[in-house]
């Protein structure tokens, strides 16, 4: 009985152990195509710790999992929007997506599909987003967080170590952003808090907690994440997507609107380099 | 007694873990999935008009003969380029690849709407070009 209770542990253990680690390259791996390949093989612990720079895969989003409860405005603005992704999608050509029409993703939705570089200099680090090729600046210096923000499509956010976690908060976000592809809103009230460790050479741990209670009944703590540092090449360097809108009207006309039963397909004359 | 109750529900994780870890991936995350009938696959003969290397998709643009004789626009939505950049296409080589004027057929999932529309899986021109997709919801293993 005991030696059969043994052996039960034994498989448990090793299936967990499996699991986390499918789980860990998943975080990168959802980027996939999108959030650029993972770095599958497990690399050591980071030659420095308060080093966070690096291309890293954007491990599907930094929330990933379900909000709480909606208050009532929380609500009213969810209902408010027509998301392509979800439990409540509609095809983009019936949607009010802001991305399709090129407006700004802002903060944390740029994080969502492609890859971001963390990159450190004195007093501040910043993050590049591939996806339409934004930036977001993290002060460094000491500075504390606005009292009365004007808002902005990254926010205005602040830094500081915790032994060898970086924390940084955030104020002042401009609330036309979604937060995430299905649509979740937000107000001009939220702050966020991210926690990023350097837990190998080769994984950024990251965690995101959003409070807005103009919208949400209560914080929002995102998944603990993986980020896979790519590895290096030139399918790790920052591409140029940017959203342009004369690009988007092309592609809406051609494809998105027909798709979506809106309008016969129209062909650009000959082919758009 | 107690043990093939532990075993029981060892045996439910395991399908539980097993069916996660499936279907975690097979969500995926791009809006475009909803426009279209990922079920029905279709196949698209016809010659090619265009090409469009542009943001937020590639597209392809073919001409295709109906059965009164009359010409019917078709699109295909391609992947974004950067990802067509990441698995080894260059905008030159695409461009080349998919050259207005050459008879194409076409994969994909097409338009819930009866649209001649698509999100593209694949095209083989008459020259023996083969482009696939690289992702997303048009990509067939």
């Amino acid at each position: 009985m005991r030696t059969r209770f043994m052996a039960l542990v034994i498989v448990v253990a090793t299936i967990l152990a499996f699991s986390s680690t499918t789980f860990a390259q998943r975080g990168g791996g959802r980027g996939g195509g999108r959030g650029g390949a993972a770095n599958a093989t497990p690399s050591g612990p980071p030659k420095d710790p308060h080093d966070l720079q690096g291309i890293w895969g954007s491990g599907g989003g930094p929330l990933g999992n379900d909000p709480p409860p909606f208050t009532p405005e929380g609500e009213r603005r969810y209902l408010a929007n027509k998301p392509s992704y979800g439990p409540r999608a509609v095809p983009p050509a019936l949607g009010n997506d802001p991305m399709g029409i090129c407006d700004p993703n802002g903060y944390p939705r740029s994080m969502q599909l492609r890859p971001f570089e963390i990159i450190q200099i004195p007093g501040r680090m910043f993050q590049t987003f591939e996806w339409n090729y934004a930036w977001r600046e993290i002060w460094m210096d000491g500075r504390e967080l606005p009292k009365d923000p004007t808002p902005r499509w990254m926010g205005y956010s602040v830094a500081r170590w915790e032994g060898d976690t970086l924390v940084i908060t955030s104020n002042g976000f401009d609330d036309r952003t979604w937060l995430t592809q299905e649509g979740h809103p937000h107000s001009d009230q939220m702050t966020m808090e991210e926690r990023y460790r350097r837990v190998r050479e080769n994984v950024l741990e990251m965690q995101m907690t959003i409070t807005d209670p103009v919208t949400y009944t209560k914080p929002w703590v995102g998944e603990k994440k993986g980020l896979q540092l790519l590895p290096p090449g030139s399918n790790s360097e920052i591409r140029q997507e940017l959203c342009v809108p004369s690009e988007e009207a092309m592609f809406n006309k051609g494809v998105r609107d027909p798709a979506g039963g809106r309008g016969a397909v129209q062909v650009p004359p000959t082919t758009v380099k | 007694m107690r043990s093939k109750i532990v075993l029981k529900s060892l045996a439910a994780a395991i399908v539980m873990i097993g069916l996660l870890m499936v279907s975690v991936p097979a969500s995926g995350h791009h809006g475009t999935g909803i426009s279209y009938d990922l079920t029905k696959p279709v196949t698209s003969k016809g010659v090619i008009v265009s090409f469009a290397f542009r943001n937020p998709h590639a597209q392809l643009y073919w001409d295709v003969k109906d059965e009164k004789g009359e010409i019917v626009h078709w699109s295909a939505e391609m992947n974004a380029p950067s990802n067509l950049e990441r698995a080894g296409w260059t905008r030159s080589a695409i461009i080349e690849a998919l050259k207005p004027g050459q008879e194409v057929t076409v994969t994909g999932f097409p338009s819930k709407t009866g649209a001649p529309t698509l999100v593209f899986s694949k095209a083989v021109t008459a020259s023996g070009a083969e482009v696939l997709s690289v992702g997303g919801p048009g990509k067939i293993e």
